[in-house]
């Protein structure tokens, strides 16, 4: 439980000894205490120390420990930062206590772009001041809005009526009134080309961006307080509608982050479902992706070629869960239920129909001249610039930079897979298209070698043997079925389980239901690459079967923030390029 | 040069009915219904066709009495639909003209078909105790005579923007605005190599009249092959393809739809409109694919003209076919009129059918990128079609 | 290879038929169908020239002069000038004012902003050109009866005025001839031999005019904004 040796807090330590108040490496994960005096200078050293290089801002969130038995008599807020370094492929999470009656902290933007958001975020639910951030405005929640939402002290069910648009590109308007040439624009909530309920102003000269400013927050439900009124197990359904689009993912980065704070490792046919769920899941959201990014650009054919795929995974997911959007699948320490009869067949066709219909919008779209001329050098990010940006997932690949959390901590035995990350050169939206297109291919890869794999473990559970974690098992109830025939057979029908014959196993069926399961206390981060990039959940235990504090690292909420600086100077036309393939998913973006 | 031609040509005395005011009002309505009647057929067409290549079913859920029609009723409803919806007016909206807009836009779309051919003539004839041979001639055009044919056609058709301009500015959305502007800029920028493009084609048939340029076509042995007609399309190939992107330009359709393109624009320039003025936007696209469609088969593809190929007389043609059975010449030319009608709505039915293929195959264009090509391509390619053209006239003649 | 010659006699039989119909049409009745459009169509360019004075929206007033030019062309076409016609309404009503509607639309002119106080000078510059154009008009008026006295006599007698209008000799000639000419009297045909031999030079100067119209509009327009390389970042003063 000490990260003394690690060589990163070594070399702060070396530099800052002054500033570190603790160090602690529960779970693996380094985490550094620090007083909030000299942050930026220590931002600016963990940023530009050859040795140390954390490039990528992954980020930041606030803690009220008002609530926390350990952190009693401390410091009211905790400001987290979490950073990576893609070259020495490092993490590290800086814990900067805020005093309750001065909640002022230095901003970072100055040395990470990407801190923008992530602050205003903080101030906006905490209430937490960065000194010398360019725009602290709140963000998710509306400007009209009164009090801090995360605080513990803020009751859940309070209601505020927020009637009055946000001003957009305020310190702008008045020159654009005066200018001849110049006008405003108003995009959204409601547009085509927005994909979901969000805004932006922009200030045009002819057809030419000169300005942009986002506005977010429409689906915000704050989901993140929503957590902690249920217990660790009822969040999932919040987490499925975080990127809605492949729900799969995020369940599993949520099952992974609580399972690290127990710190146990499912069964590898868990591990192996998951997999399967998550290909799946990451290949449906590349294909809505790719489907809207084509339709903006007006070919709409494509569409329904990669829509017919989708279809064909929500068919195996309905029959798995019972859902096809939100599918609810996974439980802490394993998954709602084991796959049904005839799943390797509906997989199997999916897995087929990939191919085909990939090849068919290949041969459509990836050497048609207008759609080149439309995508090539339009919205070009550096890998530098990206990772700044807190850029990750197919986005920062295809600006170069290949960091896969699958590859590069791989989890659940991905190393084991023969597959490979599609990088692109230039990162603009024709690479971005072209990442995600290979990266579907890989994913079918994986899927069929996890395939392979899993049918070594068939009649084994799928679920962990720890009852402190998971329901005790329970046959399901056999039923009659008639082929049309005459005929009956008997198959298991999985809507229905046998009940509980001993009452032991009753008792801590209920106990954990009615309870939840009680992680020891403690805070990690975990992290799995979602299908727009990396989905980070950082957990905090306090013992009891809710949860303290969940906090969501929403991959495209990092990705967004880049929009309005990427777009300036482009025309309007790219605008639907260039949204629809940095992939903005409201559900996860506001949460 | 066509059996009816050589018959014209032959006669004492042609006695013509086209100048009667009464005959041009029939024929007016009449066609003006028939493309009324196509406009909401290729709305079914357009539905029905992009399902089958989008790979679904599309619409088919009305029946009638319990028949199924493939969704033949679909555009019935639409319309019914389009005549009952609220007819909104935005609150900025300058009410004439936002009014107007529709009709501006839908008026030149159907006066453009005044001077298409749609098929060969009627003819009747009677001879007099002298010998004398006088022809009765029927046209199948509302204007027969107005030998600016094709010019009157672009003329028309180029105030077919102001409908687009002021429907978009007279709302007072910026999005219609912005929509204008761009089909300002556009329809402007491809009438020019829209009209480069049949320069080529007139110096080479020398006429502006539609009906001359289809009897120009109708002769065969074209470069010394017997069968091979004289279309325009194997004279000025190049021309052809630059009038196939220009039309497409002109109609505002993908991957050419920058005007209306629902991704940046909401819907362009009708963004505001709602209801049966919606509607007249919707059917004057239709039309005016139509009428390019039908200027396509007529200067590149013999308008009503079928290529008989028959290797022992490929001089032979329908009219002297049918006279051949001991037929009047009023019921042999009528025959043949309907038959060549046929004829020219299939030949402009598949180009009505291209239109749908490539809107549902390409991806739209940039606004900056479609201008570069009209201006730095196509129109230095009209040019040099242009003097490719005169220089073989010059040179072999034609 | 088919010579052009082949079907010349057909086409010669459509123009044939246009000027029976033109003859049947106009000789029919006293005031026939075409003096009734002529009318028609003379008061609405009236009309619509004058509203383009009054309007109140400069895109109305455009509008109208949109009308104008198309009465204008109807006119034309009613004197058999089809080419000149059908130009008219390319050229002026098809492209010169949808451009100059673009340009009022890019500039957001509204009703108001026109309305300012006009110098009285303007007013007396305006009072004396339009003297001038009724003086013009009445001019022109006794100048087209001369001509039509010309026409009229020229078969009688010797035409005095010959001399001094070759027009009207050549006018005169052609409603001696054939119906076929003065059928074709509007011709593109006829129009492009008018233009390209005997009006050569000036059309080539004017066309030379028009190109450097062409080439100052790009000069300056280019010296006023320069193109940007995306993702630049656009300063205040970087547009005017």
């Amino acid at each position: 439980m000490s990260g003394e040796d690690k060589p990163v807090f070594r070399k702060v330590k070396n530099r800052f000894a002054d500033e570190i108040l603790g160090v602690d490496d529960y779970r693996g994960d380094l985490a550094i205490t620090l007083k909030g005096g000299r942050i930026v200078d220590i931002c600016r050293f963990l940023k530009n120390e050859p040795d140390l290089d954390f490039k990528l801002f992954v980020d930041l969130c606030g803690v009220d420990r008002s609530r926390l038995p350990e952190a009693e008599g401390e410091s009211r807020f905790m400001v987290v930062y979490h950073l990576y370094s893609v070259t020495k492929k490092h993490r590290v999470r800086l814990r900067v206590p805020v005093e309750e009656d001065n909640p002022v902290l230095d901003s970072v933007t100055g040395v990470w772009l990407g801190a923008d958001w992530f602050e205003r975020e903080a101030y906006d639910m905490f209430g937490i001041k960065f000194r010398g951030h360019p725009n602290l405005r709140r963000l998710l929640c509306h400007e009209e809005f009164v009090g801090h939402p995360l605080r513990k002290d803020y009751p859940v069910r309070r209601r505020h009526d927020c009637t009055r648009p946000a001003d957009l590109l305020i310190d702008r308007q008045a020159a654009i009134a005066e200018s001849t040439d110049r006008m405003f624009i108003n995009v959204g909530p409601a547009h085509p080309a927005t994909h979901g309920a969000l805004r932006f102003g922009m200030e045009i000269e002819g057809e030419t961006i000169v300005d942009l400013e986002t506005e977010i927050g429409y689906l915000h439900r704050c989901m993140e307080k929503l957590s902690e009124t249920v217990t660790w197990n009822k969040v999932i359904p919040y987490t499925d509608r975080l990127a809605y689009i492949s729900s799969g993912l995020n369940e599993v980065g949520y099952c992974m982050a609580v399972e690290k704070l127990w710190g146990v490792e499912v069964n590898r046919k868990c591990q192996l479902q998951r997999i399967i769920v998550s290909e799946l899941s990451r290949i449906i959201d590349h294909i809505v992706v790719l489907a809207a990014a084509l339709v903006d650009l007006g070919a709409l054919t494509n569409y329904w070629y990669l829509f017919r795929i989708r279809e064909d995974v929500y068919e195996f997911l309905e029959a798995a869960y019972g859902g096809r959007m939100m599918i609810n699948c996974c439980r802490v320490g394993g998954m709602y239920r084991d796959f049904p009869d005839g799943w390797e067949k509906k997989i199997n066709i999916a897995m087929r129909n990939i191919e085909e219909f990939v090849g068919d919008v290949h041969g459509l779209i990836t050497n048609n001249r207008i759609f080149i001329d439309r995508t090539r050098d339009i919205g070009c990010i550096s890998g530098e610039e990206a990772l700044d940006w807190g850029w990750t997932g197919p986005c920062l690949r295809a600006a170069g930079v290949a960091y896969d959390i699958r590859k590069d901590k791989p989890y659940y035995g991905y190393d084991q897979f023969e597959w490979q990350v599609p990088v692109g050169t230039k990162g603009d939206c024709y690479d971005r298209y072209l990442v995600r297109m290979e990266e579907m291919i890989q994913s079918k890869r994986i899927v069929e070698q996890a395939l392979i794999e899993l049918r070594e473990y068939e009649n084994e559970p799928v679920n962990l043997d720890d009852r402190r974690i998971c329901l005790p098992p329970r046959d399901q109830i056999e039923v009659d079925q008639s082929d049309g025939e005459g005929k009956k057979t008997r198959v298991k029908d999985p809507m229905r389980n046998q009940p509980y014959d001993k009452i032991e196993d009753l008792i801590t069926h209920f106990r954990l239901v009615s309870e939840g399961t009680k992680p020891p206390p403690g805070e990690v981060y975990s992290y799995i690459e979602g299908a727009s990039g990396e989905v980070g959940f950082y957990a905090i235990s306090d013992g009891t079967g809710y949860p303290y504090r969940v906090h969501v690292r929403p991959p495209c909420y990092a990705i967004f923030q880049a929009f309005g600086k990427l777009m300036r100077g482009h025309m309007i036309p790219d605008i639907a390029a260039v949204l629809a393939s940095i992939n903005i998913e409201a559900g996860e973006l506001d949460r | 040069m066509h059996g009816i031609f050589t018959l014209l040509a032959t006669s004492t005395h042609v006695e013509s009915l086209d100048g009667d005011w009464l005959w041009a009002l029939i024929k007016a309505i009449a066609f003006v219904g028939i493309f009324l009647t196509i406009v909401p057929v290729m709305t079914w067409v357009e539905r029905r066709g992009s399902a089958f290549i989008q790979d679904r079913v599309g619409p088919n859920r009305i029946t009638v009495f319990g028949i199924k029609n493939a969704g033949l009723l679909f555009p019935m409803a639409d319309g019914l639909k389009f005549l009952f919806k609220e007819d909104f007016l935005p609150e900025k909206a300058e009410k004439i003209l936002y009014t107007l807009a529709p009709m501006m836009i839908m008026i030149p779309a159907f006066i453009v078909y005044a001077v298409v051919p749609f098929s060969s003539p009627i003819m009747h004839e009677s001879v007099a105790d002298d010998g004398a041979i006088t022809r009765y001639i029927f046209s199948i055009q509302i204007a027969p005579n107005l030998g600016v044919g094709l010019l009157f056609v672009f003329a028309i058709a180029s105030l077919g923007t102001y409908g687009i301009i002021v429907g978009g500015w007279s709302g007072g959305s910026k999005y219609s605005f912005l929509g204008s502007m761009r089909a300002c800029a556009q329809m402007i920028s491809y009438e020019i190599p829209l009209t480069l493009s049949v320069i080529g084609i007139l110096m080479v048939y020398q006429t502006l009249s539609l009906q001359g340029m289809v009897a120009h076509q109708t002769g065969g042995g074209l470069l010394g092959i017997s069968w091979l007609p004289h279309w325009g399309i194997f004279v000025q190939p190049l021309g052809f393809i630059l009038f196939l992107v220009c039309a497409f330009a002109e109609t505002n359709r993908a991957p050419f739809d920058v005007v209306e393109s629902d991704s940046e624009l909401v819907a362009g320039f009708h963004t505001d409109y709602s209801g049966f003025k919606f509607a007249l936007f919707f059917m004057a696209e239709y039309a005016s694919m139509v009428t390019m469609s039908a200027l396509i088969v007529i200067l590149f593809f013999g308008g009503w003209h079928i290529p008989i190929i028959t290797p022992e007389n490929p001089g032979s043609y329908l009219i002297d076919w049918f006279r051949g059975f001991d037929m009047s010449l009023l019921w042999a030319s009528i025959l043949t009129t309907v038959i060549h009608f046929a004829v020219f709505m299939a030949k402009t039915g598949f180009f009505l059918w291209l239109f749908i293929w490539v809107r549902w195959t390409l991806p739209r264009f940039r606004y900056d990128q479609l201008q570069a090509l009209g201006w730095k391509v196509l129109l230095p390619l009209g040019l040099v079609n242009v003097a490719i053209t005169a220089l073989l006239l010059l040179f072999y003649g034609m | 290879m088919i010579s052009l010659e082949s079907y010349i006699p057909a086409l010669a039989f459509l123009a044939e038929a246009a000027a029976d119909a033109v003859k049947t049409g106009a000789s029919e009745m006293n005031f026939g169908a075409g003096d009734f459009f002529f009318y028609l169509f003379a008061v609405i360019a009236v009309f619509s020239a004058f509203m383009v004075v009054t309007a109140e929206s400069p895109i109305s007033s455009a509008l109208f002069l949109v009308v104008t030019f198309f009465a204008m062309a109807a006119i034309y076409a009613l004197l058999s000038a089809h080419f000149l016609a059908v130009i008219q309404v390319l050229v002026y009503a098809g492209a010169i004012m949808v451009l100059f509607l673009f340009v009022i639309m890019l500039l957001d002119l509204r009703k108001e902003e026109l309305i300012e106080k006009r110098h009285w000078l303007l007013g007396a510059v305006g009072f004396v050109v339009g003297i001038a154009l009724v003086v013009l008009m009445v001019a022109s008026f006794r100048l087209s009866q001369n001509v039509e006295v010309a026409v009229k006599s020229g078969t009688d007698q010797e035409a005095p005025d010959a001399a001094k209008f070759p027009a009207i000799q050549e006018s005169a000639d052609q409603i001696d001839g054939s119906r076929i000419e003065a059928a074709r009297f509007g011709t593109t045909r006829r129009v492009s031999k008018h233009l390209f031999r005997e009006y050569l030079f000036p059309f080539e100067v004017a066309s030379l005019l028009l190109l450097v119209g062409i080439i100052g509009v790009v000069v300056i327009s280019r010296r006023r904004r320069r193109r940007r390389p995306p993702g630049e970042v656009i300063d205040e003063e970087g547009a005017s």
